[in-house]
């Protein structure tokens, strides 16, 4: 089994610092290789980052798919390319906030999704809204720290260990998922302070495409149709990468 | 890992058609042990049942934290007495339905449950309500076959199909899960046949539990409080503790 993780951002300080954790979720039991991409923005934080690198993400599941991967893990807590890349590939594809939030549903009542700034809050929501697990959840807060500002471990997990005593003291949580795969690092020192279970969206994600490939079971096609194929005007588009691949489908 | 999987029904019978395909099912370096209960009905198909296996799930629950397991699958897709054996054991437990449940939610939009009879089609409902994840359930539909005549392979597969397409074709599924772990052998015929995601809720609580303890995650103990510990009267009850 070989299995690609996609970190949609292009800070190889944060791919760095993230990759370890990802390597030891993975344990040695099938090929996992964890990489960023080349092009785009260096966090993903909003809705504009998310529009600005659909093209990009999307161009890596495709990539992931036509490489022979048996599975591909958008590592986002955004979700961001998730709709898309299921419609476009065949191969099952995990991403951190779908996985996190569905792991989270086993563990306990109510769950509060701790992100990283407020504006994802919004986002946030949004997602819960749009799989229908609302009454599922608590609250979602912020820790106030950006993405690349997670990378200092010890700021970030006090930061995060302040908007999870609030969630779990004032808004009934019962549960933690960290909204952020930055955050990954900290999962373990945070259950441990916090003495509930604090899930690790990129954890969650990675081992939730591996249960998939072995289970044999990938997204339904009634769910996510293929895209109708279609011209595609623009360079912009042609410095994708896709080499033939097509971003509707293979071309000659 | 070690890995204690509990059918809740006391069928000797059942549970040795069962093992195999456990043990096939369990992941890398993970050691599967499937037992039934000594005491209890042959099946589980109603909330009677549940209630009656309640207490002997329980205590083999405790057993299983006691001699070490890292996890517990309560392997039955109607989710008997979940919540009860959370407060009761601190190690991950996961059960079938639930577990199915989990994993669907990850591979469409809208799925249906096909079970074994009308009455085990409500119970899997009331739990679909209480889990809050109705708006992403097309049906619950049963093949009014027992938990027993399963066995029965070609009945078996023939009813179950046959309610899995009516699900997709005039419920709106976009993918189905089997509502009995005693379904297994049927998955096979069912992704033949259909062109959707079919989930085995047996393979399913297995696998999650294996991830839960990978994650070293385990249920929240302000979901699932320790129960306070009291007296209680009649010798039905003399292996009870708290």
């Amino acid at each position: 089994m070989k299995i690609r993780v996609v970190i949609p951002n292009t800070s190889q300080a944060f791919l760095e610092s993230q990759r370890p954790e990802r390597q030891l979720v993975a344990g040695g039991r099938f090929d996992l290789e964890v990489i960023c991409l080349d092009q785009g923005p260096e966090s993903l934080e909003s809705a504009v980052d998310e529009a600005v690198v659909g093209p990009a993400i999307l161009a890596e599941g495709i990539r992931a798919e036509a490489q022979g991967f048996d599975a591909m893990v958008i590592d986002c807590a955004m979700d961001i390319g998730l709709e898309s890349i299921r419609e476009r590939v065949s191969i099952p594809v995990t991403s951190a906030a779908q996985a996190s939030y569905l792991v989270a549903l086993g563990l306990g009542d109510r769950f509060s999704v701790i992100t990283m700034i407020e504006p994802a809050t919004r986002l946030i929501h949004n997602l819960l809204r749009r799989y229908g697990l609302t009454q599922r959840v608590a609250s979602v807060r912020f820790a106030d720290v950006p993405v690349l500002g997670l990378m200092d471990t010890d700021a970030a997990a006090k930061a995060i260990a302040k908007a999870s005593r609030i969630a779990l003291d004032s808004d009934s949580a019962d549960v933690i998922v960290l909204g952020c795969t930055g955050m990954a690092p900290v999962a373990r020192r945070l259950q441990r302070e916090l003495q509930v279970p604090v899930i690790d969206p990129a954890a969650a994600a990675l081992l939730m495409a591996e249960s998939y490939v072995r289970m044999g079971l990938t997204h339904s096609r009634r769910s996510y149709h293929r895209p109708p194929d279609k011209k595609l005007n623009g360079s912009m588009y042609q410095a994708a990468g896709l080499e033939g691949l097509g971003f509707y489908g293979p071309r000659q | 890992m070690r890995i204690k999987v509990i059918i809740p029904n006391a069928s000797k019978e059942f549970l040795a058609t069962q093992i195999d395909e456990r043990q096939a099912a369990a992941g890398p370096g993970v050691e599967v042990t499937t037992i039934c209960l000594e005491d209890g009905p042959v099946s589980l198909e109603s909330g009677v049942d549940d209630a009656l296996v309640a207490v002997p799930l329980m205590i083999e629950a405790r057993k299983a934290q006691d001699e070490g397991y890292d996890a517990i699958v309560i392997d039955c897709a109607a989710d008997p007495s979940v919540r009860a054996v959370r407060e009761y054991v601190d190690i991950p437990v996961t059960s079938a339905g639930e577990a199915a449940f989990q994993y669907v939610l990850g591979l469409a939009d809208t799925f249906s449950v096909v079970t074994v009879l009308e009455n085990t089609a409500r119970l899997i409902e009331d739990r679909l309500r209480t889990y809050g994840l109705m708006s992403r359930v097309a049906s619950v539909r049963f093949a009014d076959v027992p938990v027993l005549d399963l066995e029965d392979l070609s009945l078996a597969c023939e009813r179950i199909l046959a309610q899995a397409r009516e699900a997709i074709d005039h419920d709106g599924a976009d993918a189905i899960v089997l509502g009995c772990t005693g379904m297994s052998p049927v998955t096979k015929h069912l992704q033949e046949n259909l062109e959707v995601p079919v989930v085995d809720p047996a393979v399913a609580a297995l696998t999650l539990a294996e991830s839960l303890v990978r994650m070293g995650v385990s249920h929240s103990k302000k979901s699932y409080l320790t129960p306070p510990q009291k007296k209680v009267e009649g010798s039905m009850y003399a292996g009870w503790k708290y």
